[in-house]
């Protein structure tokens, strides 16, 4: 048992992953992050070249001892491109997740806890932006806003911003009639310090399973971005945009999209089975 | 006659949403930061093309009267000028979508009909083993980038087994069928060529089976556990203890309810399928709506690109109502 | 005059239930007997296996969970447990039917009444559309519906509870079986719809001929329809008698208890509770299973489980202390 000396919330903490340790999708979720965020950060450490050096002689070789991936039409090294691409991954899943957590966090927790009107119109935004299937939006909007990595990422985020809305929102529903709530009133706290000390923590564990499933989602529509064009742009070594350079040269050079895309799969699955872990673990109606 | 009513509503509803897409729709092309009018005619025109357009389509006026102008325009099912071919969009977008509904549909019929038995299947033979293995196959579909999928099929069916061919929806040398419906396969069947007919179907099966992957996990899923929970019900006591046969239990009692949440996730998950046509499409080289706006993405053909989100928007908020009805017309207890 | 053969025959039936800590005993043989056209009642405590016991004479128990380790169910000089699975099917709503205590989830609601209705009557008689409406409304006014025309058109969740009810009385007995199971069925319901089921119920027995195993764990539901009652602890019948017997002169500890628990019949004000609480049935303990709990446990009680001894002409008791206790 964690010592009692320690505060509250870490305990809860100790508590909760002493839970998941004896989960074994939380373990193999977390294992398969904790391999990629390795990758990524030890990519300057753990890539062999450099890899956005170009060598033209060596265009197109097949996997090998001196090329693990093999190379890519202008003769750069796969393997670390591919390391450095997880750097890339996880930076924009990150992103869109503080991005698209953030805003909709705010939105939600303010939707739901004045409620009335603001509710309704809020709640009808969000709808619409559901009402366009997710990779169609993200899209459009990066086409408008112009190809770039940079844009791709605010493209997915806002395409996540009503799940995150919603969640915080039906939290907000449920503490705003809660009595310490009145108390706080009457005590003279701000709508902003009711919010940000009573709604906002009660969220955290739905925030954080909700975060790691998303994380995968957004991943996914990030790299399709860059496949069709829009995200990452050359010389970039983002997953998806490598895929679809290898793409020209598929069939006989298989190895140039199946490695970056391999990568894909591996990751958002580790997000994937970590969330349905974390799901069943910190549900609030079955925790306890 | 209730579900008339309900269904009467629901249409009224759709309204309010359908007008918020195309807000939203005006608000991407009109308000993001960058000129409005250059995104009309595209990075080469001249400044006075530019400076026409402005005029031309209102663009120095105040938002909300550009967005009437637009909406007008929307009503006269006018979407605009594709700037690689000159032709209107809702042209270009016409031409494309018997291939896109074609593709849609062949990986829905998939989906439901391997996803529904198996999910049922999985659910009445329930063991340790069919549940983890669910599970995988789940996960696994969820996480599958659609676009390396497609490319991994190409490599396998058409490079290494040359099974199936590698892209569009006929052999370069074949003349489409004299069609009706604009789908191959339901145009060669009725014109009872069946050599076209395999074609066609040999086309398709890749694509289809690519873009249906993903939902395909997802419904059997939902009809696994959905089946498992209403087995649980005491409805399905009361008929087993009334001497119903077991087909009659599973078949007729268990299924109609457990496809209540089924058709509502089938419902979105058509959604993310229109979203995945796009990327399909693409790898297959299939001539449909999706590749149309790929395309246009390439060549920064910015009208074309708007006129396909609003028409996907709008058939993803069309299909939604269709759910609807039909979860009503499945469950007597939301007539209302 | 010899007693004629009872319709239905339980003798020393067992069912176990897989659990996490190992296999529950929830039944050890039970025994008891339903005689034609008799209300039956069977008490006891929730947990007592009295709705397991039902559920095992129409084997419908689940059976990976659930398992029958012995005994014999005979019904009509028939032992149920033997029959082949079809066989069994085609008794099932035909000459042993059951009502359920939740009206609220017993009926299908994505169907009709009609719809299920129909279904019973045509899965065991080769009857026609019309024909099987006929008798679903015949039924229906049995049970007292008025608009039997419109119950049958709608939807259960357009009825109330008590209405529910008594649909599925209708649907359970409209192939005239001669066994109707009914498990708590006024449980759940409001207590004036209650008397109103209870009088239908009754009404019916005495008009078809119909007998009923009515599992209740309230006595008073005991008291005011039925003509003998059997009670259960622990997985076991610890008492069977004619009800005015039962009553008058409760042999078993615990049904005095039970009895002495009735709100109202105490004495001056405090209610009574048998004190402690049911054994676990994983590992029972051996012996009398009410032995922890006795207020007249004897060194004896604790080391062999008692046998069912006839105290009366229709009173029966498994208790070590009951007069010609252990001796037959």
């Amino acid at each position: 048992m964690p010592p009692r000396t320690l505060h509250p919330a870490l305990r809860e903490l100790a508590l909760t992953l002493r839970i998941l340790s004896r989960n074994p999708s939380a373990v193999m979720g977390g294992t398969i992050i904790a391999v990629m965020v390795f990758l990524a950060l030890g990519a300057p450490f753990l890539a062999p070249y450099d890899p956005v050096k170009l060598s033209l002689p060596e265009r197109l070789l097949a996997p090998g001892a001196e090329h693990f991936f093999g190379t890519d039409e202008l003769g750069r090294d796969i393997f670390s491109r591919v390391l450095y691409g997880a750097r890339i991954s996880l930076s924009i899943g990150l992103f869109v997740i503080a991005v698209a957590g953030g805003i909709g966090a705010l939105i939600g927790a303010a939707s739901g806890y004045f409620g009335g009107r603001i509710d309704s119109v809020v709640m009808r935004v969000m709808d619409v932006i559901l009402s366009f299937p997710s990779l169609v939006l993200a899209l459009a909007l990066a086409a408008a806003l112009g190809p770039s990595l940079i844009n791709a990422i605010f493209a997915t985020a806002f395409v996540m911003i009503p799940k995150f809305a919603r969640m915080v929102r039906g939290e907000a529903l449920a503490v705003r009639e809660m009595p310490f709530v009145a108390a706080s009133r009457v005590a003279g706290a701000g709508h902003a310090f009711i919010i940000r000390r009573h709604i906002l923590p009660n969220c955290l564990n739905s925030a954080i399973v909700l975060a790691t499933l998303t994380l995968g989602d957004a991943i996914l529509i990030a790299a399709s971005l860059s496949f069709i064009g829009l995200g990452a742009q050359p010389p970039t070594p983002e997953w998806g945009a490598m895929i679809a350079s290898g793409r020209k040269f598929l069939m006989d050079q298989w190895w140039y999209a199946t490695f970056p895309g391999f990568f894909i799969l591996v990751t958002v699955i580790g997000f994937n089975i970590l969330g349905d872990a974390l799901r069943d673990v910190l549900d609030p109606r079955i925790r306890r | 006659m209730r579900i008339l009513a309900y269904t009467f509503r629901r249409l009224l509803a759709a309204i309010p949403v359908l007008l918020g897409v195309s807000v939203l729709a005006f608000l991407i092309s009109h308000a993001i930061p960058g000129d409005p009018a250059r995104l009309i005619v595209g990075p080469k025109a001249s400044r006075e093309a530019v400076e026409a357009i402005r005029k031309e389509h209102g663009l120095d006026r105040p938002l909300p009267v550009q967005y009437l102008h637009f909406l007008a325009g929307l009503a006269r099912g006018d979407l605009g000028q594709s700037i690689r071919n000159h032709r209107p969009v809702t042209q270009d977008l016409a031409d494309y979508f018997p291939a896109t509904l074609e593709l849609t549909l062949a990986s829905l019929v998939l989906c439901l009909s391997v996803g529904i038995p198996l999910g049922i299947l999985a659910a009445v033979r329930r063991n340790r083993f069919a549940d983890h293995a669910a599970r995988v196959v789940s996960v696994v579909g969820v996480s599958t980038p659609v676009f390396w999928l497609g490319l991994m099929l190409l490599l396998l069916f058409y490079r290494h087994l040359s099974w199936l061919p590698g892209s569009g929806r006929l052999d370069v040398t074949s003349a489409p069928p004299a069609g009706v419906t604009g789908l191959y396969v339901v145009d060669a069947v009725l014109a009872g060529d069946w050599a076209l007919l395999r074609e066609a179907l040999s086309h398709l099966i890749l694509p289809a089976f690519c873009l249906s992957y993903v939902y395909l996990a997802i419904i059997t899923r939902i009809v696994r556990s959905s089946m498992i929970a209403v087995l649980g019900q005491d409805y399905i006591t009361t008929a087993k203890a009334n001497g119903l046969s077991a087909g009659r239990v599973i078949f007729k009692h268990a299924f109609k309810n457990s496809l209540i949440p089924t058709v509502t996730i089938t419902g979105l998950s058509l959604g993310e399928l229109l979203g995945g046509a796009i990327l399909t499409e693409t790898i297959f080289a299939w001539p449909g709506m999706g590749k149309y706006v790929v395309d246009s993405v390439n060549s920064l053909d910015f009208p074309a690109i708007m006129g396909f989100t609003l028409v996907a928007s709008t058939a993803y908020v069309v299909i939604n109502l269709g759910v609807d009805v039909l979860y009503a017309f499945l469950n007597p207890r939301i007539r209302y | 005059m010899p007693t004629p053969e009872p319709l239905l025959d339980i003798r020393d039936l067992s069912v176990s239930f897989a659990t996490y800590q190992g296999r529950a005993m929830v039944l050890d043989r039970a025994s008891l007997s339903v005689n034609r056209g008799e209300i039956m009642g069977l008490v006891g405590e929730t947990g007592c296996g009295k709705s397991v016991l039902s559920r095992a004479v129409l084997r419908i128990i689940a059976s990976p969970p659930g398992r029958i380790d012995g005994g014999e169910i005979f019904f009509e000089g028939r032992d149920l447990l033997a029959l082949p699975k079809k066989a069994m099917r085609r008794l099932r709503g035909d000459r042993i039917s059951m009502i359920f205590q939740e009206p609220m989830s017993s009926l299908n609601p994505v169907f009709t009444v009609g719809n299920q209705m129909r279904e019973v009557i045509r899965a065991h008689r080769d009857v026609s559309r019309a024909e099987a409406e006929a008798v679903c409304l015949e039924m229906l006014d049995a049970v007292r519906l008025p608009e039997p025309g419109a119950v049958l058109a709608a939807y259960p969740h357009e009825l109330s509870g008590g209405m529910r009810q008594r649909v599925m009385i209708a649907m359970e007995l409209s192939c005239r079986p001669a066994l109707l199971l009914a498990d708590e069925p006024t449980t759940a319901l409001d207590v004036t719809v209650q008397g109103q089921i209870l009088a239908i119920l009754s009404e019916l027995s005495a008009r078809e001929g119909l007998s009923i195993l009515l599992v209740t764990h309230d006595m008073g539901v005991v008291a005011q329809v039925c003509r003998r009652v059997a009670v259960m602890y622990a997985g076991q019948v610890v008492e069977v008698a004619d009800v005015e017997s039962l009553f008058a002169r409760p042999a078993h500890p615990y049904t005095r208890g039970l009895i002495a628990s009735i709100p109202g019949r105490a004495d001056g004000g405090e209610l009574y509770a048998i004190p402690g609480s049911v054994p676990s049935p994983i590992n029972p303990p051996p012996g009398c299973r009410f032995h922890s709990r006795c207020p007249q446990a004897a060194p004896d009680c604790r080391l062999a489980v008692p046998e069912m001894v006839r105290v009366a002409p229709d009173h029966a008791v498994a208790c070590h202390l009951c007069p010609g206790g252990g001796r037959p």
